[in-house]
C-alpha cells in the first residue's frame, strides 16, 4: 500500500513536472509573442495612451508663446499714494530654442518607440558602470567635488586606454567600450555644468520631508536639447521648476563628442537638495 | 532541472528586465538662494545719485529677505548698458550666461516736480517679464515705492507679500534706561517711542499694527501700557502685584497677559482697553509668555505647573490644556508662527539658552541657533518667512534675524547700548 502510494506520488510528481514545464514553456511563447507584437506595434502607432511615461515637459514648451498685451492703462494723475501703473511689454524672442536642425532620426515624433528604445538605453545608460566603480574610489567631499573627481578619473581612464591601445587586439571590442566611456563621460559632463547652475531655496520650496526628482534630458549631436521629462516629479513645484530652470539655463550643450554616433544622448539626472551643507 | 531554472530566469528577465530603471546621476544645488540682478537704474534725472540710491535701495531690501543672492554688478560689466530697461532691448542670454535667474530693471525721469519710476522684473530664462509697474512719486519718496515694488517681486515668488512695510519694536539702553523702539522690518531708521527714563521691556503689536502694549516700571512697579502708534491715545493695567507679558489677540482688540494680583501668576484675557474679559488660566505654579495660534482659537504659554518651566497650549474652545514641549527643563518664550504650525522658544540646556522649533504634529523640536552664547526671545515675522531674536553672540546683547530654518543668522541694526526684546508687528500697508 506504501509502495503503491509512493508511485501515485512519484507519477503524479512525474505529471507535474511536465506540466510546469509545458505551462512554462507556453507562458514563455506566449510573452515573447506578445513582446514582439508590441515592439513592432509601437513603431507603426503612435497612440497616446500606450505611452508608458509622458514627456512631462517638452522643450518645445519653452518657446516663448505670444501673447496679446493688455490695453495700456492711463496713467493716473494723482501725485502720491497712487496705484501703481501696470507696465506690459512686447514678448521678447525665445532664448533657448534654436531653429531646428535636421538630425538623422527625429526622436520626438514617435514617442511610444522612442520611450522602448529609452527604457532598453536606460540598461546601458544608467547603470555607468565605470562611474560607480570610479565613485567608490573617490574620496567623500562634497558631492560637487564627487563629480569633478569621477569626471577627471574618466577622462584618465579614456586617455591611458588610448594610450595602451593596441592596433591588432581586439578591433571590435575596443571601439564599443571607448564610445561607452565617452557617452559616460559626456553625461558626467552634463550633469556637471547644470549642478554648478542649480539655485535652489529651501525657504521657498518650505516645510518638506524629502524632495526628490528624477529628469531626463535628451540631447542630440549639435548640444541641442531635444526632449525633457520628468521620470519621477518630487512634489513640491517649486523644486521641480528649479530642476528645469537649472538644465534652461545653460542648454545648449556642447555637441556631442565626434566618437559617438548615436542620434540622441539620454542623461538620468537625480536632483535632490540633501547631501550638501546649508 | 537546469532547463527549468534557465527557463525561470529567461522569464523573470522578460518581465522585468524592460522596467529595470537604471541609476541616474545625483546632482544638489549649487546655489541655495536665487540669483537675481539689479543693474544702475536708467536715469534722465539731473540727480545721478538718485538712481544708484534707489537701485541699491531695491537690491538691499530683496537680499534682506534671504530668498535672494543679489550678483555683484562687476559681473555684468558689458551685459548692462543704457538699453537695459525693456525686455525687447535686453539680451537675455546674457545673463543667463552669468548665473541670473531674475533680472530687475528701472527707468527713472523727471515729470513737473515728480519722479515717474518704471520697475520691471524679468524672468531671465524665459525671457519673460513677471512684474511691470510704474509709480509717480516725489522724490523724497521714493522708498515707500520701492517696497511696494518688493513686495511685488516676492508675491511673485512665494504667492506671500513679505515683510515690506513691517516693523520690529525693541528694548534698547543706549539712553541709560531701558526704553521702547520701532524701526523698519531691516533694521532702519530706528525711532525711540517710550520716554520715561525707566524700565519698558516686553513690546507686543496689535493686529491691525496701530497699537503697542507693554510693560513698564514707570510707575515703580510693573504694569502694562496700551499705546496708540500714532495718537496720543492709550490705557493701562496697573493692578496688584505684576501685570506683564501682554499680547494682542490676532483677530481684535484684545490682549492676553500675566496678572498676579489673585497672589498667583495667571493668565487672563483683557480688552483693548485694558478690563479684565476672562481669567485663562488657574493653576498654582507661574503661567506667562502668552501667544496666540493665528484662528485665535489657542493659546501657547509658559508654566511652572509641572515643577520647571515648559510650553503648554490652551484650546480656548474646550479649554483643555496641553503640555507641548518634553525635551529640556527649562523652556519658556514661546511664539507661534503665522501659519500656525509651529512654535519657537527658549530652551535652555546646559546653562545655554538657544532658540528651538516645536511643530505641532508631534515631531521633536530641532534647534535653530548653536554655540556658547544666549539666545532668547525669538519672534515670527508676519510672513512665517523669518525669525527675529536678541543674542550676546558677540558679547553685547543685539538682535538678529535669520531665516525660518535657522540659516543666514546676522545682526539687524547697530545702535549704543544692548537692544533685546523685539517683536514684529503686521505688515502696515502704505507706511
Amino acid at each position: 500500500m506504501a509502495s503503491s502510494n509512493a508511485q501515485q506520488t512519484s507519477l503524479f510528481r512525474a505529471d507535474n513536472h511536465q506540466i510546469f514545464y509545458l505551462t512554462t514553456v507556453l507562458s514563455f511563447i506566449f510573452h515573447l509573442v506578445i513582446l514582439v507584437a508590441v515592439i513592432f506595434a509601437a513603431e507603426f502607432t503612435l497612440t497616446p495612451e500606450y505611452e508608458p511615461v509622458k514627456p512631462i515637459i517638452n522643450i518645445s514648451m519653452v518657446t516663448l508663446p505670444v501673447q496679446e498685451p493688455p490695453p495700456p492703462v492711463e496713467a493716473p494723475k494723482l501725485p502720491e499714494k497712487t496705484p501703481p501703473e501696470e507696465i506690459v511689454e512686447e514678448p521678447v524672442v525665445p532664448l533657448i530654442i534654436k531653429p531646428p536642425v535636421e538630425h538623422p532620426k527625429p526622436p520626438s515624433i514617435k514617442h511610444k518607440a522612442a520611450f522602448k528604445r529609452l527604457t532598453k538605453k536606460k540598461k546601458r545608460v544608467v547603470q555607468k558602470p565605470n562611474t560607480k566603480a570610479l565613485l567608490k574610489t573617490t574620496p567623500a567631499k562634497t558631492e560637487i567635488a564627487s563629480l569633478q573627481d569621477v569626471m577627471e578619473d574618466l577622462r584618465k581612464q579614456v586617455r591611458n586606454e588610448e594610450q595602451n591601445m593596441h592596433p591588432a587586439a581586439d578591433d571590435q571590442a575596443r571601439p564599443n567600450r571607448h564610445v561607452r566611456d565617452a557617452i559616460n563621460m559626456y553625461r558626467l559632463d552634463i550633469a556637471y555644468q547644470i549642478e554648478k547652475k542649480w539655485a535652489f531655496s529651501d525657504q521657498v520650496a518650505g516645510e518638506h520631508e524629502e524632495l526628490e526628482a528624477l529628469v531626463v534630458i535628451r540631447v542630440v549631436p549639435d548640444g541641442r536639447v531635444n526632449k525633457i521629462w520628468f521620470e519621477k516629479k518630487s512634489g513640491n513645484n517649486y523644486m521641480d521648476e528649479s530642476a528645469m530652470r537649472a538644465i534652461l539655463k545653460i542648454s545648449p550643450f556642447p555637441p556631442h563628442p565626434k566618437i559617438i554616433s548615436q542620434a540622441f544622448v539620454d542623461v538620468a539626472l537625480k536632483f535632490t537638495p540633501y547631501g550638501l551643507h546649508q | 532541472m537546469k532547463f527549468s531554472k534557465i527557463i525561470w530566469v529567461l522569464f523573470i528577465l522578460l518581465y522585468f528586465g524592460s522596467n529595470l530603471l537604471a541609476e541616474p546621476i545625483t546632482i544638489h544645488p549649487f546655489m541655495r538662494k536665487i540669483p537675481l540682478s539689479v543693474p544702475l537704474f536708467i536715469t534722465e534725472s539731473d540727480d545721478l545719485n538718485l538712481n544708484r540710491d534707489i537701485s541699491d535701495f531695491l537690491a538691499k531690501n530683496l537680499a534682506f529677505t534671504g530668498y535672494y543672492k543679489i550678483i555683484d554688478r562687476g559681473a555684468f560689466v558689458g551685459i548692462s548698458n543704457l538699453k537695459t530697461v525693456k525686455g525687447a532691448d535686453i539680451d537675455f542670454k546674457s545673463w543667463t550666461a552669468i548665473g541670473t535667474e531674475l533680472l530687475i530693471t528701472g527707468y527713472i525721469r523727471k515729470q513737473v516736480d515728480l519722479l515717474v519710476i518704471d520697475l520691471r522684473l524679468f524672468d531671465t530664462i524665459k525671457g519673460k517679464l513677471l512684474v511691470g509697474k510704474r509709480y509717480k512719486v516725489r522724490p523724497h519718496d521714493y522708498r515707500r515705492v520701492v517696497l511696494k515694488f518688493c513686495s511685488e517681486v516676492v508675491f511673485n515668488l512665494t504667492a506671500n507679500r513679505g515683510i515690506f512695510g513691517s516693523k520690529i519694536a525693541f528694548v534698547s539702553t543706549g539712553t541709560g534706561s531701558k526704553e521702547i523702539y520701532i524701526c523698519d522690518f531691516d533694521g532702519g531708521n530706528p525711532q525711540r517711542f517710550t520716554r520715561n527714563k525707566s524700565i519698558n521691556i516686553l513690546p507686543s503689536w496689535s493686529y491691525k499694527g496701530n497699537w503697542l502694549a507693554y510693560t513698564s516700571f514707570a510707575d515703580g512697579r510693573p504694569a502694562i501700557f496700551i499705546k496708540n502708534i500714532t495718537k496720543s491715545r492709550g490705557y493701562k493695567i496697573s493692578k496688584k502685584g505684576i501685570n506683564t507679558t501682554p499680547a494682542w489677540a490676532p483677530d481684535g482688540l484684545k490682549l492676553a497677559a500675566t496678572l498676579s494680583f489673585s497672589g498667583d501668576s495667571e493668565l487672563y484675557l483683557l480688552s483693548g482697553t485694558g478690563k479684565i474679559k476672562k481669567k485663562l488660566t488657574a493653576k498654582w505654579g507661574i503661567d506667562t509668555d502668552p501667544t496666540w495660534s493665528p484662528d485665535g482659537n489657542k493659546l501657547a504659554f509658559a508654566s511652572s505647573r509641572g515643577g520647571n518651566p515648559q510650553i503648554y497650549v490652551k484650546n480656548l474652545q474646550d479649554d483643555t490644556i496641553t503640555r507641548l514641549t518634553f525635551n529640556g527643563k527649562y523652556n519658556t518664550e514661546p511664539n507661534w508662527n503665522p501659519k500656525g504650525d509651529k512654535i519657537v522658544y527658549s530652551g535652555m540646556q546646559k546653562n545655554k539658552t538657544h532658540i528651538w522649533l516645536i511643530g505641532l504634529n508631534g515631531n521633536p523640536p530641532r534647534q535653530l541657533t548653536f554655540g556658547n552664547s544666549r539666545n532668547e526671545r525669538a519672534v515670527w515675522s508676519p510672513d512665517g518667512s523669518m525669525i527675529v531674536f536678541s543674542s550676546n553672540r558677540k558679547g553685547k546683547w543685539r538682535l538678529y534675524v535669520m531665516t525660518a530654518y535657522g540659516t543666514d543668522q546676522r545682526q539687524l541694526l547697530t545702535m549704543p547700548g544692548e537692544q533685546t526684546h523685539p517683536s514684529w508687528s503686521p505688515r502696515i500697508e502704505d507706511q
